[in-house]
């Protein structure tokens, strides 16, 4: 689950589901972005309330989503997370915030395991590529 | 063509707007099942996107709304969700999904799924080439206005309230409904055939005018009759010519072309009886003005067993608010007035 190992985001596969507009594509991950952040930090609360429900019902939402945009990586970790809730481990899910606080990466801060910046960058070139070929 | 989205995450929502309109849809959003119910109730859409998971009302939820309620079109459901397992595949299948799509979906593969929505709607276009004929024979007949429109909701009405007695559960199913709704605008077809002198009198017919008028029901079921030969699998045209044919006959065997009486006269034919005279009665006519609803009411319960079935006045009664909803909703607004019962129901 490492952002540099490729397999975070698939960027022709967002792409193909954009029919091909940049710009479309641009907009909707900076709106995925902001909102999955928002998520995280709820899913944060009702980890803390030990609400098994609403942290699955989030942790799916945040699948479908993720799934949508070819975010890989973190579709996989809601996927998990989701599946954790809803057999009532939670435990394990805090385990893995733990885990994620280990390697420097809290909880909070798993939408930064989000190549963004790298994704928007690739998208300027793209752009700045076609516009001068 | 005309696509619901039904998604309550603003992100996957917008990806699957984008991508259904620049496959040329005209697509509307909901956020739930609620929200998606209440536009395709009121709304014209063929086409549901919807997802599983959603406040309020799921999209599974939503799927069995719409197949509880007979809407006046088939809707063609389609979920997507990022359950891909087949337990859930099976129960959306169940609820009556037509068809069943895993997040995130394939640009490919949405495309030729949504295709295959639009050919299952399109088959519906037989309803609308029934319809257009009705309405052939309605435009000869200028004061009736929106008359098909109430007509078949009446009768939609009157045969979902009769489907529910154990006495015609048997008899009425969805499909029969359905078959009503779609079959009973053609009821006046034969009126192609009246000359203009009498069809479009602007006054009370005399006697032997009245007799020519009496003839659109068999050259109306003769019509239906023809196209039945044709085409004998196409059932919906052997309940088109029994609605033609039986529409002005009278439960106790005074009405006509054959004077036939009782449970003799087709069912579909009585609750066509009843709906078309209802119809007579509130709206303006020639002959006539409009009665209120009241009215209408008072002269179809003194008719029980005499012009109508008992049975479908029982049904009409049990659901004249929503008949009422009905006349308000397509009716022409005009003012109320009195005029003597008799006149209607000889004429309607």
């Amino acid at each position: 689950m490492n952002p540099s190992d490729g397999n975070t985001f698939n960027h022709d596969e967002l792409l193909a589901r954009c029919v091909g507009r940049l710009d479309f594509m641009e907009r909707i991950l900076n709106s995925f972005e902001l909102r999955f952040g928002e998520d995280l930090e709820q899913l944060e609360e009702h980890l803390k309330s030990s609400d098994a429900d609403e942290v699955a019902r989030l942790a799916h939402k945040m699948k479908g989503a993720s799934a949508n945009v070819a975010a890989l990586c973190l579709n996989k970790q809601v996927a998990e997370i989701e599946q954790l809730a809803r057999s009532q481990r939670l435990d394990e899910i805090q385990n893995t915030s733990t885990s994620f606080n280990t390697n420097g990466l809290g909880f909070h801060k798993l939408s930064h395991q989000l190549p963004m910046p790298r994704v928007l960058m690739e998208i300027i070139c793209l752009r700045f590529h076609q516009l001068h070929s | 063509m005309r696509v619901l989205v039904v998604e309550d995450d603003p992100i996957s929502a917008e990806l699957l707007v984008h991508f259904l309109e620049e496959l040329g849809y005209e697509v509307a959003t909901a956020s739930n099942g609620r929200e998606a119910f209440e536009l395709i109730r009121i709304g014209d859409y063929r086409i549901v996107v919807s997802d599983w998971h959603m406040p309020e009302m799921s999209g599974l939820e939503l799927c069995y709304q719409i197949r509880r309620r007979q809407m006046s079109a088939y809707v063609y459901f389609i979920l997507i969700t990022s359950d891909g397992d087949l337990d859930h595949l099976v129960e959306g299948l169940r609820a009556g999904a037509d068809d069943y799509i895993t997040k995130p979906f394939h640009p490919d593969e949405l495309t030729v799924r949504l295709r295959t929505a639009e050919r299952i709607v399109s088959l519906e276009s037989r309803d609308l080439i029934i319809f257009s004929l009705a309405k052939l024979a309605e435009s000869r007949d200028t004061e009736t206005g929106a008359h098909l429109e109430r007509m078949r909701e009446y009768c939609r009405l009157i045969a979902d309230e009769l489907s529910r007695s154990a006495r015609y559960c048997d008899q009425i199913d969805a499909d029969y409904v359905r078959t009503l709704y779609l079959t009973s605008p053609l009821h006046d077809i034969g009126k192609v055939g009246i000359p203009d002198n009498v069809l479009l009198k602007p006054g009370r017919l005399n006697p032997a005018e009245f007799e020519i008028m009496k003839q659109h029901a068999l050259i109306g079921s003769q019509t239906l009759e023809a196209a039945l030969d044709a085409y004998p699998s196409a059932q919906f045209l052997r309940f088109a010519r029994d609605i033609a044919l039986t529409h002005h006959e009278r439960f106790d065997g005074t009405g006509y072309p054959n004077h036939i009486q009782g449970e003799a006269i087709p069912l579909c034919g009585r609750i066509v009886a009843l709906a078309d005279v209802y119809d007579a009665l509130t709206t303006k006519r020639v002959y006539k003005p409009a009665y209120s609803h009241e009215k209408a009411r008072s002269i179809i319960m003194e008719s029980s067993g005499l012009s109508f079935d008992p049975n479908i006045v029982e049904a009409f009664l049990n659901r004249e608010n929503d008949f009422i909803s009905i006349l308000r909703q397509l009716g022409t607004g005009e003012a109320f007035s009195e005029t003597p019962a008799s006149l209607v129901l000889a004429q309607a």
